[in-house]
Order: C-alpha cells, then structure tokens, then sequence
C-alpha cells in the first residue's frame, strides 16, 4: 500500500457512498492516518524537524501559556503570525496548516465564538443582516479572542505533533517529567483510537456488503445503535489483546524507545528563547 | 534433557465457558511442537497459559523448573528473567504490532529487557537484513502488507533470541508464495536450538516445522505423537475435523 493510504482508501479522502457515519469514521480514520503522514512531515529538513522534541516540547508550551496569559489582541496577533513563521519554516505550507489545523478549530471554536458577538453588551458597530441584531464592540473583541487564543494555541500544539514523531514526542514528555501512567496512557490512545476507528468502519463495511441495495435512514440508525455496543465490548477485547502483546514482550508499564536525544546549544536556545515570550508578558502587563 | 514446559491437568475457563480441560503434557528443551487442532479448539488459550500471560484456573503449569503463577511474574526480576527466556508470535500480527515504524516494533523488546542502545541498534539491523525488511525500517507496520506484517511479527520476537518460541497460526491467511517464505524461515537455523511450539489447523505445513504432534480437540489433547503418526491416522484427524470427511471417505472405499 503506498504511503497515505489506508486499507479504506487514501488517507480518508473516499467518502463511503451517502456519506452520514460511514462518513464521519472514513474522515477520522483519514485524520489519525495525518498523525501517521505526520510521520513523514516530521522527516522533512526544516526548523523545527532539526531541534530536540524536548526543547520544542518546552518552547512550544511556552508559547501556548503565552496565548492563554496574554490579554492583548496585538500580542495574540503576533503570536498567531509566529506560528505560520514556524511552520514555513518548517516547510508546513498554509494549505496544510489551514486544512489540518484552522479549518476544524475554526468551525469548532467559531460556534462558540459567534454568540459573544451579540450578547456581550456595548455599543452597537454593525447590524446582522436579515436578523438585525446588534453587533457589539465588546462582542468582537470576546469572540477574536476566542477564536484567535483557539487557533493560535492548536497551531503550535500542531507544530510539535507535525514536526515529531509521535514516539518522540511521548519520549520527550517523559524526559520533562510527565508521569509514566499518562504518557503510558496517551501511547496507548493513539493506538487504541485508531484500531477502534478501523474495527467500527470494517463492521459497517461488513454489514452493509451483506445487504441489498442502500440502507435507508431508519435502518442506518439501528444499525449504528446496535453496533455501537458491539464496538465497544469488541475494542475493549482488542485493547487488552494489544497489552498482552506488549507484556509478552516485557513490558511493565514504562515507555521505552529507541532514540535517545541530544541536547545541542541551539535546542537550549529556542526553548530559552520561547520561554522569555510569557514571561515578557507577565512583566509587560499582560 | 530437562522440561520447559510440564503441565498436569491442566484447565482454563473463560468465565463460566471451558476452554482447556485435563491437559497433560510436558515438553523438553529443543523439542519442535506441532499444536493441532481445529478452530476454537483451545490452542491459542494453551499458548497464553505457557506464555504466562493467562493462569491455569486448574491444575499446575510449571516452567522452567518452576510453577508459572501470576504471584510469580509480578516481581520484576522474575517476569524479566521469564519474559527475556520466551516469546509469542500473536496469531493476529494486528495485535501484535502497536509501535509507530518497524523499527520501534523490532527494538521494543530489547528495550524492556534493558539492553543498551548499541546493542539494540546492532540486533535490530542484524533482523532487518536476516528477514529482508530492510526498506521497511521507517514504515508503519499497521500499513504493511499480510505477509510483511507476519515478519515483522516474528522479528519483533526473535531479535531478543528467546530459548523458547511459541507461534501461533504463523502462517495464517497468507498467500502460498509468502507462506512458504515464512515456513523456510521457520525450519532454518532462526530456530535451530531453540523450542519451537507452533499452533496450526494447515496440516501440510506440519511436517517442515515440528517433530512431534499434539492434537487438541474440544480442549482436550486427543493425540499426542511423532508428526508422521499423526499424520498417517486420518481416522483421528477426520473426527477432530483436521481435514474433510467426505472426500477422503470417498478415495478410501
Ligand atoms: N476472550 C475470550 N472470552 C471467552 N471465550 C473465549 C475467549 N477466547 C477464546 N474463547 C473460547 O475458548 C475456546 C478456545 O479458543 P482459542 O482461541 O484458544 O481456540 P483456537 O484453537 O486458537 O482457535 P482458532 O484456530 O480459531 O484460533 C473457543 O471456544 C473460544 O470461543
Ligand atoms: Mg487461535
């Protein structure tokens, strides 16, 4: 199978005909397979490819405490124009930030946004067309913080998972001293996750290749409530499978891999430099 | 020649359902096992009691010398020393590989047991060239084709060169030439010196890869003798539903 395809068809860009559920599990199956071409995007030569995960890890986190510490839409702006300097940079064109990143936290942030426009109250700037109601000074400034704190923090949190394999970026977790448990747990999740996605999208397949012709509605949600249970008792079988698996093989709960990090005088100085932006912000007021 | 495994009725029972029951057998140092027996029969559930990762509910397995009890690999020194002197091959490689490339796949074990990283590196390489895989070094295993997934499975064992090897259906679902790839790799000096226990239901693999023949059925061992033996007694096979009734009863009268 050539790269970015998964047995369902390239990377979940097939859509199962009539779309609904089948849909929605192609889509993330074809997003947690982006986590596997983040594979590749993290073996691309550029700036963030070429520092140490931890440094980034750190330098990353600081920039995402700086979005959530700063109260200045000059300062979030700034932020959000570091983040796509970053990722050209480190060759991740606007495309695929927008397509992998801004899209989804748009939409999703943007129906929490879009009431603050209306409710916080001020004086009115604009009208809704069509509903006349009023758009407030205030409200847009609560919603472009909103949106951009939203963004702004998802664009280096993605940084790091597309310019990391995601082995590394566990490892570097527990280098700064996240617990064994969680990073233990979030290894497993991915994984988990994604035979979950392909166990509920081959019982779909599975079933409707025993039917004649399309399902119709009512019967696509009995189908969907019926599997849903089946699924889960199904992935849990296959969860513990798995860690059977792994502890036939030795293990005991820690996560050890094979590359060990070098630390190198520009790593310290990115994540040193990164650190500085939170605290410039506490000491500039915010 | 001392025994690796020795079992003395032995039984298991998921919940209220019996899987093994009165299971008698030993095993001896560079034995090569054949596991027989039809779907649901119990072989994958012996494999995980031998393996030390399900515990008899009846009866006593002892391993290595010594009983094989939970109590026994929840000390750590004991479950390394345990885990460093066997490996099993799932019967689903899906299952079996869970790391990111190949090359995590390979080095996970040698790095639980506590090997350096030279060591690691120099052992994952040596499987890699062994088993032909080695353009797959950075690819997702969960990616890979049928057959290229079952040697990965199988490297990810054997790179940690277990005295004691436990396969089970290792040939399942591939295609006749990857299956033969696959069983000469089995009968060649990978294994040689080793204890090699396979699970199978495809009785012409059987002869390449073992000497001695166990046959479960209903877990329960219906047979227990040379491969040849076995083999010949289409009788037994036929009422296990090793092979098809009708077609042979027909050559036969
Ligand atoms: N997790 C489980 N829970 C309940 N019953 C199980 C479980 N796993 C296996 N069984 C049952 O135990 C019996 C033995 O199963 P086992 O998987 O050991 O058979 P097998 O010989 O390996 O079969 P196959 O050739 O299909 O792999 C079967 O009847 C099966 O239904
Ligand atoms: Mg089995």
């Amino acid at each position: 199978m050539p790269d970015g395809a998964t047995p369902f068809g390239r990377c979940g860009c097939a859509r199962g005909p009539g779309g609904g559920i089948e849909g929605l599990l192609h889509g993330l199956v074809g997003a947690m397979e982006h986590a596997g071409a983040a594979e590749s995007t993290a073996a691309r030569r550029g700036l963030l490819q070429a520092l140490d995960p931890r440094a980034k890890l750190i330098g990353l986190g600081a920039l995402i405490l700086s979005v959530t510490l700063t109260h200045r839409l000059a300062v979030l702006a700034a932020l959000f124009a570091l983040a796509v300097g970053l990722a050209m940079a480190s060759r991740l064109g606007p495309g695929r930030m927008a397509r992998q990143v801004w899209l989804g936290v748009a939409l999703f942030s943007g129906a929490l946004a879009l009431p603050a426009l209306v409710l916080v109250p001020g004086p009115a700037i604009l009208h809704l067309p069509g509903l006349g109601w009023p758009v407030t000074a205030p409200g847009l400034t609560s919603a472009a913080f909103l949106l951009g704190r939203a963004e702004t923090a998802a664009s280096f949190a993605a940084l790091l998972i597309l310019t990391t394999p995601w082995s590394h970026v566990l490892k570097a977790m527990r280098a700064v001293g996240v617990p064994v448990g969680l990073v233990g747990l979030l290894g497993m999740t991915h994984r988990y996750i994604f035979l979950l996605l392909q166990t509920a999208l081959q019982m779909f397949e599975a079933r409707r290749a025993r039917m004649l012709g399309p399902p119709g509605v009512a019967a696509r949600r009995r189908m969907l409530v019926a599997g849903v249970g089946v699924l889960l008792t199904r992935s849990l079988a296959l969860a513990g499978e798995v860690h059977l698996a792994m502890v036939a093989r030795g293990y005991r709960g820690d996560v050890r891999l094979i590359d060990d990090f070098r630390l190198r005088p520009r790593d310290g100085l990115a994540a040193g430099v990164a650190l500085l932006v939170p605290v410039a912000i506490l000491l500039g007021g915010r | 020649m001392s025994a690796v495994f020795s079992l003395s009725s032995v039984g298991f029972s998921y919940r209220e359902w019996v899987a093994l029951d009165g299971i008698d057998l030993t095993v001896t140092t560079g034995e090569r096992v054949a596991l027989l027996g039809p779907n649901g029969s119990g072989k994958s559930t012996l494999l995980r009691l031998l393996c030390g990762l399900a515990f008899a509910t009846t009866g006593e397995v002892r391993a290595f010398g010594a009983p094989l009890t939970e109590a026994r690999l929840t000390q750590v020194a004991e479950n390394t020393a345990f885990r460093r002197r066997l490996g099993l091959v799932f019967q689903s490689p899906d299952v079996q590989l869970f790391n990111a490339t190949v090359l995590d796949e390979i080095a996970f074990g040698p790095l639980q047991l506590g090997w350096s990283r030279a060591q690691v590196l120099a052992a994952v390489d040596a499987m890699l060239d062994r088993f032909g895989l080695g353009a797959l070094r950075h690819r997702a295993p969960h990616r890979l084709s049928g057959g290229e997934k079952k040697k990965v499975a199988l490297a990810s064992v054997l790179v940690t060169e277990p005295e004691v090897l436990l396969l089970d259906e290792p040939t399942a679902a591939l295609d006749p030439r990857s299956r033969d790839d696959l069983l000469d790799l089995l009968s060649g000096d990978l294994v040689r010196g080793r204890t090699v226990i396979t699970a199978t239901h495809e009785m012409d693999s059987v002869a390449g890869i073992a000497a001695r023949a166990v046959v479960i059925a209903g877990g329960r061992i219906a047979a227990d003798a040379p491969v040849a033996k076995v083999l010949a007694d289409t009788l037994l096979l036929r009422r296990v539903g090793l092979i098809r009734g009708a077609g042979r009863l027909r050559l036969e009268a």
